[in-house]
């Protein structure tokens, strides 16, 4: 058994499976606060734009009386309007401070949607590198489980061989039996521990890939956002300051329209981005946390049961169906299917 | 105009060493706010946070936009502190898995924390205090309402005043004797702050009931270089260096003998109140002497003897 092939990656035990396991799952627990934290952030995003709407309303009901004053060719308004122009200076309110406040609302959402894009987007690449990890374990536990596989049946014939052995002196084959024997259950051992590893990675894989899926969903959901947004807050901003010498005759009223309809699309596309998005994640994160918690407990449950009623018989056939499952792994992964 | 990536950091450093240069008082816009907020646009500080990097293509100056993108991050910085900001070991994670955004996340982070500690110029804002207060309660105040204008200068109109008896109506005082603005005013600023001195001068007597002391309008800007588009009664010589402009006019009892030291604007034709005066002056800095020459020059063309700075391109003061 010399040039047999050596296990991969940290030596597998009872304890350090359960710590893997662990680890796992507070990896995942860990995301998930981060990608409920990052809700939470979303819908705060979506309560402030809510209220910049209904201010961007209010102005808008605004210029528009102003539009029907000035325009207003009644009699009765043109014989009031010496009078209201006489009005003391300090009632009239002006129409670019209310633009200027009203601008600098929608930049600091849109500067928040910039940076909470940001950290979509790192989200996504941590998410991804558990899902790498979660692959990689699962690679070396199956080249793990095959080794385990191989060195079982080795021992099963070297104990036959053993037993068959009439040139060896009893008390020699009594010494061999009892360390091939050992041997067999310590492998046997690491042979459903490592199937346990395995099964651990494909459980956790599923869901690991929804989460980042979910949060990969929000990030260019958001980005594309940010770009459109970005685009249409910078033209407003434009008119908006190429218009405030002016902002406040009458003249330039409908202009001044059109600079809020900018703006008020900038935030009607962020408000149904948030709407978009909170579904999802209030649809995803609940049932991925829920499957994900009854499957840790379910495999380590199952791992307990296997290892109690661990003997020889039972060993040996689990290592050639092991065997062919790996041949058959091997297989799939040939044809391109994922594990 | 938008300046390419490789202009933005030495325009901002320019602009910041021509206003270090010019170090204008206080009937200008903040200095100080206005070295911090041009070293937030720099790339050194934020990176390509804030581009687009746009100025205005007749005063050369930044534009609203860009301005407002670095008061819209100081608000963003002002939710958090440099505790709670990544650390340098979350960074190198972020960066081993995405080298641009992990640049991008440590740009930000330097960038709020410049942000945390720096004074910004306002869009509009309107602030004062109470200067004195006499017997009968008449008061003397000051006030001070400063905007990025329309054409992407920066403007301050600064007011001293005494109301007749305690204040009412739009400025009054609360019951610790602090001043309280109403919004209003603001408005009426926001209207008016371009408009002729005088007849804002008009206006703020018959909005306010009070005595104006002292009336002043500074102006930051524009500021020159090459691409900016001059005006055509402008030597094309003066368009080939940098040159920031900084103009005051004034009406007020303290000035005791009317001035016009303004080559750009001709005097107004106005008559000044009684009892005060008017004073209208520009200051440039230059970026070299022979551009400084060149000013000199055409300002003596239109009978005016200028006031040249030439700026230092190194680390600016602090006032």
């Amino acid at each position: 058994m010399s040039d047999r092939q050596h296990y991969l990656g940290e030596q597998l035990s009872h304890a350090v499976l359960q710590r893997r396991q662990r680890e796992v799952a507070e990896r995942h627990r860990r995301a998930m606060g981060q990608v409920s934290e990052l809700l939470d952030n979303q819908k705060q995003i979506g309560r402030e734009l809510s209220s910049g709407l209904t201010t961007l309303k209010r102005q808008r009901s605004e210029l528009d009386r102003m539009e029907q004053q000035e325009t207003d060719s009644s009699l009765l308004a043109s014989l009031v309007r010496p009078f209201t122009a006489r009005r003391s200076a300090l009632a009239r309110r002006s129409i670019a401070e209310g633009l200027l406040r009203q601008y600098e609302q929608v930049s600091v959402r849109l500067r928040e949607a910039t940076a909470f894009s940001d950290e979509l987007k790192l989200c996504a690449l941590e998410l991804q590198q558990e899902v790498d990890r979660l692959h990689r374990e699962l690679g070396e536990a199956l080249h793990n489980q095959r080794v385990a596989a191989e060195r079982v049946l080795q021992l099963e014939e070297a104990l036959v061989e053993v037993d068959e052995d009439a040139s060896l002196r009893p008390e020699e084959q009594a010494r061999r039996r009892d360390r091939f024997e050992f041997d067999a259950r310590t492998e046997a051992v690491s042979l459903e521990l490592y199937k346990a590893a395995a099964e651990l990675c494909r459980q956790h894989i599923p869901p690991a890939r929804a989460l980042r899926d979910t949060v990969l969903q929000l990030h260019e959901e958001m980005a594309q956002y940010v770009l459109s947004a970005t685009h249409t807050v910078n033209a407003a901003g434009r008119r908006i300051q190429g218009l405030g010498m002016l902002a406040d005759a009458p003249i330039v009223v409908q202009e001044l329209q059109e600079s809020l309809d900018e703006l008020n699309l900038a935030m009607e596309a962020t408000a149904d981005y948030v709407e978009r998005s909170s579904h999802l994640i209030a649809e995803v994160l609940p049932h991925l946390s829920a499957r994900v918690q009854a499957e840790s407990e379910a495999t380590e449950a199952a791992l307990e049961m296997e290892l109690a009623a661990i003997d020889r018989e039972r060993s040996r056939v689990h290592a050639e169906r092991t065997l062919r499952e790996a041949a058959q792994d091997e297989i799939e992964s040939l044809l391109g299917k994922d594990p | 105009m938008e300046l390419p990536l490789e202009r933005v950091g030495s325009y901002v450093r320019a602009l910041r060493a021509a206003l270090d240069a010019l170090a204008p008082n206080e009937d200008h816009v903040s200095l100080s706010a206005s070295l911090d907020h041009l070293h937030a646009l720099d790339p050194a500080v934020g990176g390509s946070l804030l581009l687009p990097a746009e100025v205005s293509d007749h005063t050369g100056m930044p534009t609203y936009q860009w301005l407002e993108r670095a008061r819209s991050e100081a608000v963003l910085a002002a939710r958090g502190t440099d505790d709670a900001d990544p650390s340098d070991a979350e960074l190198e994670r972020a960066s081993a898995l995405d080298p641009e955004l992990g640049r991008r996340m440590r740009d930000r982070r330097t960038l709020y924390r410049h942000l945390r500690l720096a004074e910004l110029l306002p869009a509009t804002r309107l602030g004062g205090a109470v200067r004195r207060v006499g017997p009968g309660g008449w008061t003397q105040i000051a006030l001070a309402y400063d905007r990025m204008a329309p054409d992407g200068r920066w403007v301050r109109v600064r007011v001293e005043l005494k109301t007749p008896g305690p204040p009412t109506g739009a400025l009054r005082l609360d019951a610790q004797g602090r001043l309280v603005i109403d919004e209003a005013l603001k408005h009426l600023f926001t209207r008016h702050f371009s408009t002729p001195l005088l007849a804002l001068r008009s206006q703020l007597i018959d909005a306010l009931g009070a005595e104006v002391l002292h009336l002043s309008r500074g102006w930051t800007g524009p500021f020159w270089f090459p691409g900016v588009e001059l005006p055509p009664s402008v030597p094309t010589a003066l368009g080939q260096g940098l040159l920031l402009h900084a103009s005051i006019e004034i009406i007020a009892t303290d000035v005791h003998t009317s001035k016009h030291l303004d080559p750009w604007e001709p005097p107004p034709d106005e008559i000044v109140p009684e009892g005060q005066g008017s004073f209208r002056e520009r200051r440039f800095a230059a970026s070299d002497e022979r551009l400084a020459e060149a000013v000199r020059d055409w300002s003596a063309s239109r009978g005016v003897r200028a006031q040249v700075t030439t700026l230092q391109l190194t680390r600016p003061r602090r006032l």
